[in-house]
């Protein structure tokens, strides 16, 4: 029997840390759905690590897209 | 008899100054659209036309005087966006606080079950928020607030884009410990946008 182990937050938001630089094993994968599929923190953690992302890939290309001043 | 006579230097050098001056809205716009930020173009072309009248000898006159101009501001662009990327990749080297000054910074997000402290709030409108110069001056001053080791690799990894092994083996540290960085790194980076810039966002 395999016992998915129930993840705490911190050890879920770990996972999805490391996710974003190598690929997790499948048992981490499995306890992160189970875990993400119940916890909202988590799911907006999720999307929040993704856009993190996108913003240092702007910001690497000379940040805000707009060419004129916002007034 | 007939020595027609050079007008003389001091305003010929005037003249020049003046054209030279009036290329300046064309540069800036050029510099804007490759910076895409107003005050940095200002500077950029600041440091171009004073480079240009400082070279004005070396301007031949068989191009004009705007395209010579624009090369001067294509190096002085690329020489600014090294100094930037170099400034950021070391600003993180000040020799005061590191990691081991709170242990327990990253203990205190979550409470003893492991669960987050407090429940994460949505962020709206996050596309809105990389359109504008404030959200990334906002940025830069939560990147500046990291522990310097980890502000050092989560610039790496994710501005520059290095793969992890790769940093790793510069810093010396093994790829375990990079990850943890890394993940300090992002947790406080989320938290800091969040306390400064999307808590204030509403709607
Ligand atoms: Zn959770």
């Amino acid at each position: 029997m395999s016992d998915a182990a129930e993840l705490s937050c911190k050890e879920a938001a770990r996972l999805m840390s490391k996710r974003q630089d190598v690929a997790l094993t499948n048992d981490e994968q499995e306890n992160l759905k189970n875990h993400l599929y119940q916890c909202l923190s988590c799911r907006r953690f999720e999307q929040q690590l993704g856009f993190l992302r996108q913003l240092a890939q702007r910001y690497s290309k000379g940040g805000a897209a707009t060419e004129n001043e916002p007034t | 008899m007939a020595d027609k006579k050079n007008i003389n230097p001091p305003d010929r050098m005037a003249a020049l100054f003046a054209e030279v001056e009036s290329h300046r809205g064309y540069l800036v716009r050029f510099a804007t659209a490759k910076l895409r930020d107003g005050d940095q173009a200002e500077e950029v072309v600041q440091e171009a036309l004073l480079a240009a009248l400082d070279g004005v000898g070396s301007f031949s006159g068989q191009s004009s005087l705007r395209t010579w101009l624009t090369s001067i501001l294509k190096f002085k662009i690329i020489d600014f966006q090294r100094r930037v990327i170099a400034e950021r990749a070391h600003f993180s080297q000040a020799p005061d606080e590191d990691d081991s000054a709170d242990p327990e910074w990253m203990d205190r997000l979550f409470d003893d079950t492991g669960h987050w402290g407090q429940r994460l709030a949505e962020w709206s409108n996050p596309d809105d928020a990389l359109q504008q110069k404030q959200f990334f001056e906002v940025f830069e001053r939560c990147m500046d607030k990291l522990p310097k080791a980890a502000g050092r690799v989560f610039f790496q990894r994710e501005v520059m884009g290095i793969e992890t092994d790769e940093i790793c083996k510069e810093e010396g540290i093994s790829a375990s410990n990079c990850w943890v960085m890394l993940h300090r790194a992002r947790l406080a980076l989320r938290e800091c946008l969040d306390r400064n810039w999307f808590q204030g966002v509403k709607s």
